[in-house]
């Protein structure tokens, strides 16, 4: 693996885990992204219930 | 895996230089100028279809209806986006375009503007009353034909133009990752041209041949079949460059950080690679294709769900870090700590809930059976005005607020941007009364491309007409939001104070790693090579060589 970074936590050695810290919190966006595909959910067995009404 | 190092874009100039300014200015008021004269168009047709007035003898619902989609789907989109790309280009390769670059640029914005005058011209004379989707066997002026076909060539110039300067910060940047903002528009752009090719055919080889008389009839399937192929990945050209807002420009308004920069281009690679081979969801109730290809193209469709999640998870991650950072906490707690009176931010960010229940509307559209509850229904309407008509247009009228002020040497002052928080809040509830009707009306049945009429007096008929008058309303508050929105562009083209204006591009927080083969073109173009004639060769073929009897030009109006 050829890499050119010339990223600083590379240099120290530091392990690099991802696009932010270890410590960053982001239940909230878990949270947020459930409520999307919940809404996506919904919004699909509403309509499928309508097809299969009319069906 | 190779990976190499970004430019750090904070060491660059954070404004245009002045003639790639002017190139940007003048594609965005060409812009607004058919977003204005679109606006008129809107309003009328939504009082029409709700029964509130008469149109004179001289003109038709199906003329206006043609002015409004022609004038906002394809001008002002397509002349916004450059406008935008082009400026963004500039401002993140140096700070201004080279000489070819600005060649390319100008010769694109000339062959549009013919090619728009001449498109709106025709439908003015009533002689292209075609509707935006311009279907044969309806048959418009060669002239509207012709005028489409500039349209199309122009913004090829102008996507040579970003290639061409691309190719020129490639050269001076050797073994370094683009910006991220320069990767994003030059995807959009091949995603576009290539996109761009098949209904170029349908009108250079179909259509015009037809309306000039020179072939008798039209293959109807497989002009149907070019324009979706077309029709599709249009949505990806509206909703990219908004990405790019929310991606690049959002995190730096808000004083927060690019969440990841591989994510990012990962997204914008599955939006190229899976926008294009996925128009027969377009056409599910047309009896040419067959099933097998129809399931094809939806399994590559809901592909699409993953990089437009991959996305919501970016834009909630963005503005948690942000906020948390800010002093925010609980669950939801940092998004009290979102800077909420920034019209910069509060416009592309009212765009981004509206785009919820449109992707989940896009889902429904697309799915095989459910699509026959809602195809051809006003739904359909209601969809692309929750996600063309509000998460991309809010998001180009939230980048307006800043990038006309960047190109004009102008500063966005408070009582603007609280005019533009005004403007926003009108375009918001007016959009959500006018499209939440139109999916309820969808739903029970009402059509779509259709004139007022209580189909005489059927009672299904009649249970529309309560929510025709609400869509109507909407439509007044959309039209009052229009007129809002000039009179601010204006302000902020001659009015506003001179001062500095910061073009807003946002960076990664740390150092981070960027696999080089995300822009490894020929592997992803190959890719949507072969997903192209994997998914259309062999139905096109078919089409061709088992064509049904061509149909004659038809003039309805």
């Amino acid at each position: 693996m050829e890499t050119q970074t010339n990223s600083p936590e590379k240099k120290k050695g530091h392990k690099q885990t991802g696009p932010q810290t270890e410590q960053e919190n982001l239940k909230g966006t878990f949270a947020a992204v459930l409520i999307v595909g919940g809404i996506i959910l919904l919004s699909w067995f509403g309509v499928f219930g309508l097809f299969l009404e009319r069906a | 895996m190779v990976i190499a190092r970004k430019v750090d874009t904070d060491r660059l100039p954070s404004t245009v230089a002045r003639p790639a300014a002017r190139l940007g200015l003048s594609y965005i008021w060409v812009a607004y100028i058919a977003f204005g004269l679109a606006a008129i168009a809107g309003m009328v047709q939504g009082m029409v279809r709700g029964g509130i007035m008469e149109l004179p003898s001289w003109t038709n619902y199906y003329q206006i209806l043609t002015a409004h989609g022609v004038l906002m789907a394809l001008i002002f989109t397509t002349f916004f986006i450059v406008g935008f790309l082009l400026t963004g280009v500039a401002r993140t390769t140096g700070g201004s375009l080279h000489k070819t670059a600005l060649g390319w640029g100008w010769a694109g914005w000339i062959l549009m503007v013919v090619g728009t005058l001449m498109a709106v011209v025709t439908i003015l004379m009533n002689e292209a009353s075609v509707l935006y989707t311009f279907y044969a066997p309806l048959k418009a002026s060669p002239f509207f034909y012709i005028g489409a076909a500039l349209l199309v060539v122009g913004s090829w110039f102008a996507g040579f133009a970003v290639f061409a300067s691309y190719r020129k910060w490639k050269k001076e940047n050797p073994g370094k990752i683009s910006p991220l903002f320069v990767f994003m528009s030059v995807t959009t752009f091949v995603m576009w041209i290539i996109a761009t090719l098949p209904v170029a055919v349908e009108v250079i080889f179909q259509l015009i041949p037809w309306s000039l008389g020179i072939s008798p009839t039209i293959n109807i399937m497989l002009s149907r079949t070019l324009f979706w192929f077309f029709g599709h990945p249009l949505v990806y050209f509206w909703l990219m460059p908004a990405y790019i807002a929310w991606y690049v420009c959002v995190p730096r308004i808000i004083g927060g950080h690019v969440f990841s920069d591989s994510l990012s281009r990962l997204a914008f690679i599955l939006l190229l690679l899976f926008s294009i081979p996925v128009g027969f969801h377009h056409q599910l109730m047309e009896p040419g294709i067959s099933a097998g290809w129809k399931m094809i193209h939806v399994t590559l469709t809901l592909i699409v769900v993953i990089p437009s999640l991959m996305t919501a998870f970016s834009m909630f991650a963005i503005f948690e870090t942000t906020g948390r950072k800010k002093g925010g906490i609980g669950l939801f707690g940092w998004l009290k700590k979102l800077p909420w009176t920034d019209v910069r931010f509060f416009a592309p960010f009212v765009g981004m809930l509206f785009f919820i229940p449109g992707g989940a509307g896009g889902i429904i559209n697309a799915s095989n059976q459910i699509n026959a509850v809602v195809h051809n229904t006003i739904w359909v309407t209601g969809h692309f005005h929750i996600t063309v008509g509000a998460a991309v247009a809010l998001t180009f009228f939230g980048v307006s607020f800043w990038l006309i002020p960047v190109l004009t040497g102008r500063t966005l002052t408070r009582t603007a941007n609280r005019m533009g928080m005004v403007q926003t809040v009108f375009w918001a509830v007016g959009m959500f009364l006018m499209s939440f009707a139109m999916h309820t009306m969808g739903l029970s049945g009402a059509p779509r491309r259709t004139d007022y009429t209580t189909y005489m007096d059927h009672p299904t008929a009649l249970g529309w007409m309560d929510y025709q008058r609400v869509m109507a309303f909407g439509g007044g508050l959309l039209f009052v939001a229009a007129i809002l929105l000039i009179l601010i562009l204006v302000y902020l083209t001659f009015y506003a104070p001179k001062g500095y204006t910061e073009y807003p591009i946002g960076e990664t927080e740390k150092e981070q790693q960027v696999p080089r083969l995300l822009e490894r073109w020929p592997v992803w173009i190959g890719l949507v090579a072969f997903l192209i004639v994997m998914a259309y060769g062999y139905p096109i073929m078919e089409q061709i060589h088992h064509q049904a009897p061509g149909s004659p030009p038809f003039k309805t109006w």
